[in-house]
């Protein structure tokens, strides 16, 4: 028995949707990903210019800045400073720690990262 | 009409609204524990990999506990303020494995260079060049054959001595968690504590794992980029990596015990990839103090037993080429 003419148009258009759906273009490329004590707090673009207050562990802090495709700790209230001095990162997999203030700045993106980064 | 909704409405679950069932389920959770921030990815079964974390996460903060130099309830400090003491078990056989690792290594590594380390301020970050009287008082005092042991478990310490058992902890703790993973159904893991990385199975596409080298100058370019199998450990050291300048001279943390001075080392930076994430911390830091001529005929007497990465600033010497990418200049070390 085949289908009556609006069955064929629901099935239609329901696979129309399906097909949008899967090939809809997502969110894609670089993003910066911030996490104090171990919990995912914020996520930003690396395209998108912006400064941000984190604030951490034991009442430390730190100003993140995102310019030109590049992420950098502008600013810490920590005692060691390590995370101010770090060289601004890009790259997917790069990361900057803030220990003392449990911060850790990531970039992911969609080139391929190392698995785990020594040294 | 019924029946192509549903069917519409099982594809749609099929095909990912909302998460997706896999058997490969990725979770990685951050530790912070032995004053370092760690990384730990494991593949599995979501609710398996959930179990598997919470328990090697306890196993962290549970050898911080044990083997902390600093925390008071920790047996090291305590035989640290004694001068001596009964350790357990498992600390026993950690100091043991220190002291073996420090006669293998004629004292390159030494686990009772810490009044060293003090005098020269990096546990606190308070900076100080001692003077030579300074530095032979205290000297005097490290050297692993001063440590002595009896009914195998009571130990005691020269005076003004101390032991640290922080150049092996990260690597024997990275060994304990990968086993608690696997004891915990994990078949894939992944993990990196302060940089003290450790695999567990391949990933689950059935690859290896990849693991790239910082390049000591700090430029955000690799020294090069490892491929790993399962069951490996892979450790770092150089002088880079803690330091402090004064009067345009670097002071590097690495101590050479027999000087009591920053390693003068030819090499900087050293890479131990070993089935023994134990030996491989310690050999790290050893085979730095060593330099380069020293660290070859090393591993030339150890039957092989790990792979190396050394790198002088310029140019890559390694054991094992085939598991390593760079775009730097290479020599390949033989056996032979």
């Amino acid at each position: 028995m085949g289908l009556k003419k609006t069955e064929i148009m629901v099935l239609a258009a329901l696979v129309t949707a399906l097909a949008v759906w899967a090939l809809w273009p997502k969110a894609s490329g670089s993003t910066v990903i911030v996490t104090v004590d171990g919990e995912k707090t914020e996520t930003y673009l690396l395209d998108k210019n912006l400064q941000m207050s984190i604030e951490g562990y034991g009442g430390f802090s730190l100003k993140l800045t995102v310019e030109n495709g590049q992420a950098w700790v502008e600013d810490s209230t920590c005692p060691d400073l390590i995370c101010q001095h770090h060289r601004p990162i890009s790259k997917a997999g790069e990361q900057i720690v803030c220990l003392p203030a449990r911060i850790v700045i990531t970039v992911t993106g969609e080139e391929e990262a190392p698995d785990a980064v020594i040294g | 009409m019924k029946k192509i909704i549903s069917l519409f409405v099982i594809c749609t679950l099929l095909t990912g609204c909302g998460e997706p069932l896999k058997v490969d389920t990725k979770r990685s959770q951050t530790v912070y524990a032995m004053d370092t921030v760690m990384t730990l990815t494991v593949y599995g079964d979501g609710y398996v990999a959930d179990g598997a974390l919470e328990a090697a996460e306890a196993e962290l903060h549970r050898l911080d506990a044990l083997l902390s130099i600093s925390q008071k309830d920790s047996e090291i400090y305590a035989l640290n303020r004694k001068g001596s003491g009964v350790l357990s078990q498992e600390v026993c056989g950690l100091v043991f494995r220190a002291l073996q690792l420090a006669d293998d290594t004629k004292g390159a590594f030494d686990p009772t260079v810490y009044p060293l380390m003090e005098l020269w301020g990096f546990p606190a970050e308070q900076y100080h060049i001692p003077v030579q009287s300074e530095l032979e008082h205290v000297n005097a005092a490290v050297g692993y054959g001063q440590v002595h042991c009896q009914g195998g478990s009571d130990f005691t310490l020269p005076s003004g001595g101390g032991i640290d058992l922080g150049g092996i902890a990260k690597g024997y703790a990275a060994q304990q968690v990968i086993d608690v993973l696997s004891n915990n159904a994990i078949p894939s893991a992944i993990i990196s504590l302060g940089g003290n990385v450790g695999t567990l199975g391949q990933k689950p596409d059935g690859s290896s794992w990849t693991v790239a080298i910082e390049n000591p100058d700090r430029s955000g370019n690799y020294l090069g980029e490892l491929t790993l199998d399962g069951g490996c450990f892979a450790i770092t050291s150089g002088g880079y990596q803690r330091y402090f300048e004064q009067d345009g001279t670097i002071y590097h943390h690495i101590l050479d015990p027999h000087t009591g001075y920053p390693a003068q080392s030819d090499l900087t930076s050293v890479t131990i990839i070993s089935q023994d994430g134990t030996a491989a911390d310690a050999y790290s830091t050893a085979l730095f103090v060593m330099g380069k001529d020293k660290a070859v005929e090393f591993w030339g007497t150890h039957e092989r037993a790990f792979d190396m990465v050394l790198y002088d600033g310029q140019t890559i010497y390694t054991t094992c080429p085939g598991k390593l990418k760079t775009e730097l200049p290479v020599e390949t070390i033989r056996w032979g």
